[in-house]
């Protein structure tokens, strides 16, 4: 990993209050979705009847049995953000990792090809980023959320994942054809080594810093596009407890108990920043002359 | 740091949201003030409705987004008085022969189409022809089955529906083939109200796009995904009616919106309340005697569409039914919901003291499973029906809230389902397909108050089509359909009564449905209108309102002393961008 093989940047990460505000987020937030169910030990799509309404007819508040209270269908509400957290940062990990990859992929090869016998395979690759550019992100996800009907979360990491990596192929694409013409790709090119070795040896460990800056932010992308596809009920289905589908259902009942909307939408808002902050210090530590 | 600015901005809105409405426990009070006032002619009615509205053409528009709308544009011949009697409508008398077989309706006369063009009685014979064509996929036809030549003209066999005569330029005859108690009802539904000869003479799709009828108000705009504008039939036939100059039904508006456009003015009547408004509301001193309970003559439940596998196996249906426990439910959206054990609602039809019901029996209904070759093993989790079973439920409803409980019990005897959430049009389209839904949310809406309407249209075998089908179940019993036919010839009211209670008995048996619990809903307006209450029948039958119009002004003076905590809120928060973000979210900023 670029930062932590270079002790400037460590040293210029640590510096950063920011970068470590948006540190510790993370480490809570993750903290939250790996123990948080183990620790609520209530199922999060059961309905609890019996403890659910309190004598003045309000759902329920804190108590022994619900930390947090209970949702409009009396079911857990710790339980329900922890395990909607789970769903956020898989979906939004593994989108940002597809997105990265097939990003880095189609950003290399294209960059790599540019101005050689090759320059068709450029010219295909970032007409086709063009395309992908030109259409609104969520709108694009939402069609295709939709068409798909039966959203499972597979579908919807897919869905992320195929539609994000367009903004990353040019990133790469740019940082590919800077380090394409320096010295020390030419030597390995004079000493006869493969395209693909110098793509995977050289090329791609030297484009790895964008990427962990851009896989940052976009962690915190797709957590909003997931909850937002969930908030318009196109993500993935009742009962599967998500921060988005809360926040739609707690809108109801905002006037009686409005931590149901405050709890999802400040968990969106902590995770949010927090990825977006660290996103932030890894791009000042590993390029301090970019800000 | 300008792309965290960015994520603030997309994040914010839920927080404000919070802050803007949700750390408030009241609501805001009354416009104006409520004096009496004699009727007055002016103002546009403005309400709202979460849904869209499918058609407004009333002979396939069935459901009841659109049946509020065409109690506005169209007039039958017959209808109902305040109180809920039927009485005559665009007929001045109706004449029953002795036998009870042939009605004569004497129309009224200058009674005009929104065209301008008086209406005849072959007007109103070709209305009925064009409803009950062979290419017009009418839901209800089987209402109308007992006209004379009605089988050979629906069937396309017959180039006219011979039992309704042209008797005189304003009389037309009726002649059934037996006697049918429900006759007068059913010609009171909008199915066969008259429409303007621009309709054709069988369904056209763009007919909705442009209505034309007899009644009070004429389409002036619809939009299907935005609002409704009606306007004043200058032509209407009473004297001085309607009192609003006209109408607007904003669509698809949700709940919550809805709550801040009446607060603000905005809505001057309302009846979609999220669960925590609808407390908020009733138990506000402001508002009290501004607001009814409309009466609930409906009944929901979950169909099971008896011509697929598993529910074309009875135990399967019946292990659902005994699965289901609706009593929990009423405690999600209280005094809204009661929970039903029967299919006819006990106001219309008293179910007597040794009444069989669909009632919560876990035990019975694992009992059923097993008869089934399903059996379940609750402890172990094993068993049950092998496959996932989509269930439809309409989006942002309390069907989808209800499905996710529904969910919770039939897991406990081994059936999983999955919630596939639609829109209110397309969930329509979906359930009323022959062979496409397997289960889901289902409801009837009485059309008139006798028990057969809640009967012939949801388990008839004559209701079963091939698309629009109102018998969602696709649920066919020659003894079912024996008893409402007897019921229906039936003269005698109490010997209908015992038949329609052996009928909804069956129904009970079979459980082509698991009956779930009768909806009901909090409708409140503004103290400048008057001239509406719920009616008894009809839904949201606003076609007599009118506004006390020096008080409404308050609402656009912005003057009035309770227009509450929201709106104070709102003017206090002008020019500060995270509160016009809040508010511009909820569509109110102006």
């Amino acid at each position: 990993m670029a930062l932590f093989s270079d002790p400037r940047a460590v040293a210029r990460f640590k510096k950063n209050r920011g970068a470590l505000a948006g540190l510790w987020l993370v480490i809570l937030l993750l903290a939250f979705a790996l123990l948080g169910p183990l620790i609520a030990g209530q199922d999060p799509n059961l309905s609890d009847f019996l403890h659910g309404r309190g004598a003045d007819g309000r759902l329920a508040g804190p108590s022994g049995t619900h930390w947090l209270g209970v949702d409009p269908l009396f079911r857990d509400l710790f339980s329900r953000l922890a395990h909607g957290a789970r769903v956020s940062l898989v979906v939004a990990f593994v989108a940002t990792a597809l997105s990265i990859a097939i990003g880095a992929v189609v950003g290399i090869l294209s960059g790599y090809s540019e101005g050689t016998r090759w320059q068709a395979l450029d010219t295909v690759l970032m007409r086709s980023v063009d395309i992908g550019l030109s259409f609104p992100y969520l709108v694009l996800v939402m069609a295709i959320g939709a068409a798909l009907g039966d959203t499972t979360i597979v579908t919807l990491l897919l869905v992320l994942g195929t539609t994000s990596w367009f903004g990353t192929a040019r990133v790469v694409r740019s940082k590919t054809i800077q380090i394409r013409s320096l010295d020390f790709i030419q030597a390995a090119r004079a000493l006869g080594q493969s395209t693909q070795s110098i793509l995977l040896k050289h090329v791609l460990p030297n484009v790895s810093g964008p990427l962990i800056v851009i896989g940052s932010a976009s962690v915190a992308q797709m957590i909003i596009a997931e909850s937002v596809l969930s908030y318009l009920q196109v993500g993935l289905p009742p009962p599967q407890a998500t921060w988005g589908r809360m926040l739609q259902e707690g809108q109801r009942h905002y006037s009686l108990t409005p931590q149901l909307i405050w709890l999802p939408g400040s968990l969106i808002f902590l995770a949010v920043i927090g990825f977006n902050l660290l996103g932030e210090g890894l791009r000042d530590a590993l390029d301090p002359h970019e800000d | 740091m300008r792309s965290t600015r960015t994520r603030i901005e997309l994040v914010l809105p839920p927080i404000l949201l919070c802050v803007a409405l949700g750390c408030r426990s009241s609501v805001a009070g009354p416009i104006g003030e409520r004096r009496e006032v004699p009727p007055q002619r002016g103002g546009t009615l403005h309400a709202a409705t979460y849904v869209n509205v499918r058609s407004l053409d009333p002979a396939v528009a069935f459901d009841v987004a659109s049946s509020a709308l065409e109690g506005l544009i169209y007039d039958q011949l017959m209808g109902y008085d305040e109180n809920g009697k039927l009485v005559p409508q665009l007929a001045e008398t109706v004449d029953m022969s002795s036998d009870g077989k042939r009605y004569v309706f004497t129309l009224r006369p200058r009674v005009l189409f929104h065209d301008g063009k008086e209406l005849t009685a072959s007007d109103v014979k070709r209305s009925i022809e064009r409803s009950l064509h062979h290419d017009t996929p009418c839901p209800v036809a089987s209402y109308y089955e007992r006209i004379v030549g009605f089988a050979a003209y629906h069937d396309g066999k017959a180039p006219e529906l011979t039992g309704v005569e042209v008797a005189g330029s304003r009389a037309i005859a009726i002649n059934l083939s037996e006697p049918d108690a429900t006759f007068l009802h059913v010609m009171a539904l909008p199915i066969v109200t008259p429409v303007c000869e621009s309709a054709g003479r069988s369904f056209q799709r763009d007919f909705t796009l442009r209505p034309c009828g007899t009644g009070p108000f004429r389409v002036l705009e619809y939009n299907p995904n935005q609002r409704i504008r009606l306007e004043r039939h200058q032509g209407y036939w009473r004297p001085g009616r309607p009192y609003l100059d006209g109408v607007e039904w904003q669509l698809a508006v949700q709940t919550f919106v809805q709550r801040v456009k009446f607060e603000r003015g905005e809505l001057d009547y309302m009846r979609d309340f999220s669960e925590a408004d609808s407390v908020l509301y009733r138990s506000s001193p402001a508002w009290q005697g501004f607001g009814e309970w409309e009466q609930p003559l409906n009944v929901y439940g979950i169909f099971m569409n008896n011509e697929l596998a598993p529910f074309d196996n009875v135990h399967v249906r019946r292990a659902v039914a005994f699965a289901i426990d609706p009593r929990v439910v009423e405690s999600v959206y209280p005094g809204h919901i009661t929970a039903r054990h029967r299919v006819i609602p006990p106001t219309l039809l008293d179910p007597g003291s040794d009444a069989i019901a669909q009632s919560h029996d876990l035990g019975r209904a694992l009992e059923e499973m097993k008869l089934a070759g399903l059996a379940y093993d609750p402890v172990a989790g094993k068993g049950g029906y092998p496959k996932e079973i989509p269930y439809l439920a309409v989006v942002d409803t309390f069907a989808q809230q209800a499905a996710e409980i529904f969910q919770q019990q039939l897991a406990k005897i081994g059936i999983r389902i999955r919630i596939e959430l639609l829109s209110f049009p397309s969930y329509l389209a979906r359930s009323t397909r022959r062979k496409n839904a397997l289960m889901g949310y289902v409801g009837w809406n009485a059309d008139y108050a006798e028990p057969s309407t809640f009967l012939e249209p949801s388990f008839a075998s004559s209701s079963i089509l091939d698309e629009e089908s109102m018998n969602a179940a696709f649920f066919s019993d020659r003894t079912f359909d024996e008893l409402l036919k007897k019921a229906r010839r039936s003269t005698d009211a109490l010997e209908r009564d015992v038949l329609y209670r052996r009928a909804e008995d069956r129904v009970l048996e079979e459980a082509p449905w698991a009956v779930t619990y009768s909806y009901r809903y909090f409708e409140l307006w503004q103290p400048y209108m008057h001239g509406y209450r719920p009616h008894p029948v009809l839904t949201q039958y606003l076609r007599n309102a009118y506004f006390d119009l020096e008080q409404r002004r308050a609402r656009t003076r912005g003057d009035s002393p309770s227009r509450g905590a929201l709106a104070a809120f709102a003017r206090r928060g002008r020019g500060a961008p995270a509160t016009t973000l809040a508010l511009s979210l909820l569509g109110a900023s102006r």
